[in-house]
């Protein structure tokens, strides 16, 4: 099958003098397999890595080990297949919102194309901020804007150039909750129109929760068969299917809603005294899978060999 | 009372506010052009062919000397003859310098390897004092026009490309990353994205460094040149015609002004997102 991602075996070490080895290892045996058109939610507590794994699906960081393969290529320097919003500063200053939208068009065509063209780019540019309701700013630069008409903007300039998948880091982190809440269902609309593969790393399990089809935990409390104190990275703790629908914002405020944050918050893995076994996580999504070490769990150790005297 | 007084000048929390702060500023101006005339006019009393500390009346006579009457050699007038001189060597030396440190900075800064060949060429280069190398520079180029605009590029050029790299290197990453992300070759992320964000940070630099492009230029033209303001001030020097000498330096100072004008509207003009932006 077709994956969108595909990491088996991810570790990410950075040197660190205090620790015996030299290093520290801040992903440790992840494997992940993501499909077209599924909206992961990424939540973890914080310094677990989201932003590194991230880093490393974007290209922006090669200096892990194991595989990592974006459709079926080994991941390679960023490029226009792999969308990313970041929490902030996406914006280029020196240009207008449509400016910052055009861009997308203007790097991805040759030059005889857009001197050809230049009326459908341009339409095509307007249309996206219609798309993202910003065409009454259009010729504002990003000071003049609001925390979430930048995030709009983002958002287009990213969808403009049609990524296989996009990565979104936190994007409303910095925005007040009813802007947010805007976002959130401006942000899902989008998705059922396009069904483009997002990968959304967020620390507001609410969020991960309304928004994604599947959510992932990434977390470094949890424990192996090498001992409880010995040093750990982050893994994928936990990797569940959601609902697939779009909701109204009302479930938020409902009894099934809450109760599914509440099991996450308070699930294995998410706080550092709620540690659960590698061979327990819950992986239920169909498309999770684990490979482990022998040092990680000892069964996978080969049985010596009965001699019979 | 209930409120405090905030004090208006002495102390860190301290509000002389607006008036008060133009006041400020002109006194140390009104104090030293009060002890000038005080002492000019104590000395012409007592000589009146003081040369050192000429009356007002004396250096505009002078000023009118050169700038209104043609000389008696050349037919120039002296004064904007200099002027015109002296500007078209620093445009040349400041345009070129401006150029190589624009193109050098911002490739530098993007590409690594660019990066580790030339650094260490441009920090040696930077360690050596423009004056020391004047005496070869005259010897290779000559003492024509060409070896003082290169003496201008040569003190510009290196601490000029060092503030463009430091610029751009603190605008890259995330924004290059972004530029990818969006589909960008090498080339786009250089002049399309980086280039038009350097533009006004060169500008600041620009204006920052013409101190040193006026300290070469009037450097090399008082040791070899036949016309411009280095050169006219280093002549009068022989007869110790103060009376020219100070309108000269006060119209450098007038110089530095418009520049320095002229180069802050460009900014507002062209990239004003650049001073919004400096705000937040």
């Amino acid at each position: 099958m077709n994956h969108q991602l595909h990491i088996e075996n991810l570790y990410r070490r950075f040197s660190d003098d205090k620790s015996p080895t030299g290093a520290r290892a801040v992903l440790e045996n992840v494997d992940l397999k993501v499909s077209p058109g599924e909206f992961i939610s990424l939540i973890g507590p914080s310094g677990c890595g989201k932003t590194t794994l991230l880093n490393i699906c974007l290209g922006r960081d090669l200096g892990y080990e194991g595989i990592v393969r974006v459709n079926d290529a080994p991941v390679g320097f960023p490029d226009g297949r792999r969308g990313w919003v970041p929490q902030k500063y996406g914006l280029f200053p020196h240009l207008t919102v449509f400016g910052n939208v055009m861009i997308g068009l203007e790097l991805t065509h040759p030059l005889w194309y857009r001197l050809k063209n230049r009326k459908k780019l341009r339409a095509e540019a307007m249309e996206y901020l219609d798309e993202v309701d910003l065409t009454a700013h259009a010729d504002k630069y990003p000071h003049q804007l609001s925390g979430g008409q930048c995030q709009r903007v983002a958002i287009a300039q990213s969808l403009i150039t049609n990524p296989d998948i996009i990565f979104m880091d936190e994007p409303f982190g910095a925005l007040d909750p009813s802007t947010r809440e805007r976002l959130q269902v401006f942000l899902l609309e989008l998705w059922e129109k396009r069904k483009m593969t997002v990968f959304f790393v967020t620390h507001d399990v609410s969020e991960a929760v309304f928004l994604g089809t599947r959510l992932i935990l990434l977390s470094q409390y949890h424990t192996d068969d090498r001992g409880d104190d010995h040093p750990r990275g982050a893994k994928i703790v936990r990797d569940i299917p959601l609902s697939g629908e779009t909701l109204p914002t009302k479930v938020k405020g409902e009894k099934a809603f809450t109760e599914r944050v509440r099991d996450i918050m308070e699930g294995p893995g998410f706080k550092p005294d709620h540690r659960v076994h590698v061979r327990e996580f819950d992986l239920r999504h169909p498309n999770s899978f684990q490979t482990l070490t022998e040092e990680e769990d000892h069964r996978l150790r080969p049985k010596p060999a009965v001699v019979s005297v | 009372m209930n409120k405090i007084r905030i004090p208006w000048f002495w102390g860190m929390h301290a509000e002389p506010g607006e008036k008060l702060s133009v006041l400020l500023g002109a006194l140390p101006f009104v104090v030293l052009v009060g002890c000038y005339l005080w002492f000019s006019s104590v000395r012409n009393q007592e000589n009146p062919d003081e040369k050192l500390m000429p009356t007002p009346a004396k250096i505009y006579h002078a000023f009118l000397e050169v700038a209104t009457k043609p000389d008696v050699k050349t037919g120039h007038y002296l004064f904007w003859n200099d002027t015109f001189v002296s500007l078209k060597r620093l445009a040349y030396g400041a345009g070129i310098a401006s150029f190589l440190a624009l193109w050098f900075g911002m490739n530098m800064a993007l590409f690594k390897g660019m990066d580790a060949v030339l650094m260490p060429v441009l920090r040696f280069w930077n360690m050596i004092p423009p004056p020391v190398i004047l005496p070869a520079l005259f010897i290779v180029c000559g003492v024509e026009e060409l070896s003082k605009v290169v003496l201008i590029v040569i003190s510009m050029a290196p601490a000029m490309t060092l503030a463009i790299y430091s610029a751009v290197s603190k605008l890259a990453g995330d924004q290059i990353t972004r530029s990818f992300t969006l589909g960008a070759g090498q080339l786009d992320v250089v002049y399309r994205v980086i280039l038009p964000q350097a533009i006004p940070r060169l500008i600041e630099i620009l204006s920052v460094s013409l101190g040193v492009a006026w300290y070469s230029l009037i450097l090399a033209e008082a040791i070899a040149a036949s016309s411009g303001i280095g050169y006219r001030i280093y002549l009068v020097r022989r007869y110790l015609a103060m009376d020219v000498i100070i309108p000269y330096a006060l119209w450098v100072v007038v110089l530095g002004y418009v520049m320095t004008w002229l180069l802050r509207t460009t900014i507002l003009l062209c990239c004003w997102w650049y001073t919004k932006q400096k705000e937040n």
